[in-house]
């Protein structure tokens, strides 16, 4: 009810000069900065794809790291008439992934362990994957996952549907799947960077069954994967 | 000397401040058409919610500006036609050495994210503080480019004048405050939004980026004063007079560098501004701009020395209204011939707003969004003086020439801080700021 009416009108007329110059700098710099497109999706093998928008993560994120273990969040939604039963999730350039959900330990810290069998989304529902919380864990990371950078996973239901997913790299301190408080990180070693670059044989992930012997151990110290 | 200011309605339905001038100045050329464009927006001029209710001044205790959003994306970036806000922070990366073109782009992308939903009052992805993202309060983050960042894009890219400006005289320049490869101008009414805001965008930045400076600055706190009130600096003068008024099109011409062609033209006091200001900025730059931001330390300990006709005589102005000494009202278009009894000129050669106005064309006009620093009761104090306009060599060189020259005020003012922006086009939704340049 004052004066701002006046600039209230005004800036709406405030200049469309348009961008019809942005496309006339010529080539320059095209190639070089674009390989984000082969950084993220080039390389996930193409899985039998079923309706991608029966299943959806919504601001997914993944926690950026060199190498060891990380976690990816967002929001799982299920935009179906029907429940959904989430029991896998696949990463190519990792050793291993792990639907998890975190509990307290009792002494302010908390732990994890794998969610047995899986994330149970309601129909039309959604399931929050955050720090602290239910996420999706990676292990034994391949290849470096570097701020910026977009992963692309693919999620697997009960009835064998898989849905690929996309999450952006940021950086993070928490999710350190360890929250004991004083504990620090300790998880730098470990996991071998000899075999960067090959990652060939990603299409195995036969050895996820038997990895159930992990996960009441303390995830900081990740050396024997 | 008589000098009536009166409100006339422009056909584009702006109230806007005329002029009538007394005879005398209506005398000297250059005045007539003085319509001035920097008054646009300025109607709430002395205005306050006790005006209005001739009762006593009221607290708003709505909260309501908590919730208030400026734009993020759109043909340019906010927080230059802004209204400025009552808190900026400026903060300044050097890149680390070894990054590449596509790194950056993935650090453009990862803040240009932030500033999406950081603006609009929502958490970024990975806001370990989701909370302090609420009430936005008309925050604004501004990208700003250095010459290390646009040669990522290719050196072809880079703009002759993004460099450091030729030295002055007066400068006494801290060289750890004159450089950086990307500037974040992050703005808000509220200080705590502000934080967290910079705290999301640091984070986001230092796995690319170090920080090479960092200053913060205020006005007044939203409410203190009318929107478009003129701000005052620690000298206590009234900083950003001339300035165009937002919405405008001397707005649309001094600082985008181009007419709108969708607005009357509004000459503002010194004459039409020419409608190319901008034809020389490259393709990637067209919706952008250009900012000059000088880090000027106030010395306010020998300004105290000063009294007040030596200020008002230093800087051509009265210290209460603003107003030129050949006036009486803030908006009065300063007559440089104008003479006192003795035959003096009313408004000395030397002083500030004649050095920066007498003789200059209708080009030379920028845009100063100005916000004050003081670091502690006997510390630094100063102005973050953030010029912005199309073009640096037109418009902005040619007035801090003449002042590097002669200003009386350069007695208390000292430079030392100065760098030299490119001011991207604002980004497209799902798009990032700095696209037109790397993908260009």
């Amino acid at each position: 009810m004052r004066k701002n009416i006046t600039l209230a009108m005004a800036l709406p007329i405030a200049v469309v000069i348009g961008l019809s110059g942005c496309g006339q700098s010529g080539s320059q710099a095209a190639d070089s900065s674009q390989p984000e497109a082969s950084d993220s999706a080039s390389n996930s093998p193409a899985s039998s794809q079923v309706d991608a928008d029966a299943l959806s993560l919504d601001d997914a994120w993944v926690k950026a790291a060199e190498d060891g273990m990380t976690a990816v969040f967002g929001e799982v939604r299920n935009n179906t008439d029907h429940d959904i039963n989430l029991i896998e999730a696949k990463y190519p350039d990792a050793k291993m992934v792990e639907l998890h959900e975190t509990s307290e330990d009792g002494s302010g810290g908390m732990s994890m362990q794998e969610k047995e069998g899986g994330f149970d989304i309601p129909a039309g529902e959604s399931l929050s994957l955050e720090p602290g919380g239910d996420h999706i864990m990676i292990m034994g990371l391949k290849k470096a996952i570097r701020p910026g950078e977009e992963i692309t996973l693919d999620l697997v239901t009960a009835d064998h549907q898989s849905i690929e997913v996309t999450a952006v790299a940021k950086e993070y301190s928490g999710a350190e799947e360890n929250y004991a408080p004083g504990e620090a990180e300790g998880a730098e070693s470990g996991d071998d960077h000899g075999d960067h670059g090959d990652h060939g044989d990603h299409g195995d992930h036969g050895d996820h069954g038997d990895h159930g012997d992990h996960e009441d151990s303390d995830h900081g110290d990740h050396g024997d994967h | 000397m008589e000098t009536t200011v009166t409100t006339e309605q422009s056909p584009s339905g702006f109230s806007r401040r005329g002029l009538i001038t007394s005879a005398a100045a209506a005398g000297s050329a250059g005045l007539l058409g003085a319509t001035a464009g920097f008054g646009l927006g300025r109607t709430g001029l002395g205005s306050s919610a006790a005006d209005d209710s001739g009762g006593s001044p009221r607290r708003d205790l709505d909260g309501a500006n908590g919730a208030q959003v400026e734009p993020f994306y759109g043909t340019h970036q906010s927080g230059i036609e802004t209204p400025p806000q009552a808190y900026a922070h400026f903060l300044a990366f050097t890149m680390r050495p070894e990054i590449t073109a596509a790194e950056a782009v993935r650090w453009l992308r990862l803040l240009t994210a932030d500033a999406a939903a950081l603006t609009q009052g929502t958490a970024p992805l990975a806001d370990s503080e989701a909370e302090l993202a609420a009430d936005p309060a008309r925050l604004t983050v501004t990208f700003g480019f250095g010459p290390g960042l646009v040669a990522l894009a290719g050196k072809e890219h880079v703009p002759d004048w993004l460099k450091p400006l030729e030295k002055f005289g007066i400068d006494r320049l801290d060289p750890n405050r004159c450089k950086g490869d990307l500037l974040l101008q992050i703005c808000g009414d509220d200080p705590l939004t502000l934080a967290h805001a910079r705290r999301m965008l640091f984070k986001d930045s230092r796995s690319f980026a170090e920080v090479t400076w960092q200053r913060d600055g205020f006005r007044r706190a939203y409410g203190s004063a009318g929107e478009g009130t003129t701000q005052r600096n620690l000298f206590g003068q009234l900083d950003g007079t001339a300035n165009p008024g937002p919405g405008s099109e001397d707005f649309a011409r001094i600082i985008w560098g181009a007419g709108t062609d969708t607005t009357e033209p509004v000459f503002s006091a010194r004459g039409e501004p020419p409608a190319d200001l901008g034809a020389h900025l490259p393709g990637w730059l067209r919706g952008g701009t250009t900012l000059v931001l000088r880090d000027i330390a106030m010395n306010l300990d020998t300004w105290d020395k000063a009294d007040r006709p030596a200020r008002e005589f230093s800087t051509g102005r009265t210290l209460d209204t603003g107003a030129p000494l050949s006036g009486t009202d803030e908006f009065d278009v300063p007559d440089f011939a104008a003479v006192d009894k003795r035959g003096l000129t009313k408004i000395s050669k030397a002083s500030h707003v004649a050095r920066a106005r007498d003789g200059l064309g209708p080009e030379v006009q920028i845009h100063r969004r100005t916000f004050n620093y003081e670091t502690g009761a006997g510390e630094d104090s100063g102005l973050l003086f953030a010029s912005f306009q199309a073009d640096i060599e037109r418009q902005f060189l040619p007035i801090q020439r003449r002042l590097a020259e002669v200003d009386l005020l350069n007695e208390w003012t000292t430079p030392i801080g100065s760098t030299v922006w490119a001011i991207p086009p604002g980004a497209e939704e799902g798009g990032y700021v700095g696209q037109s340049l790397f993908e260009g």
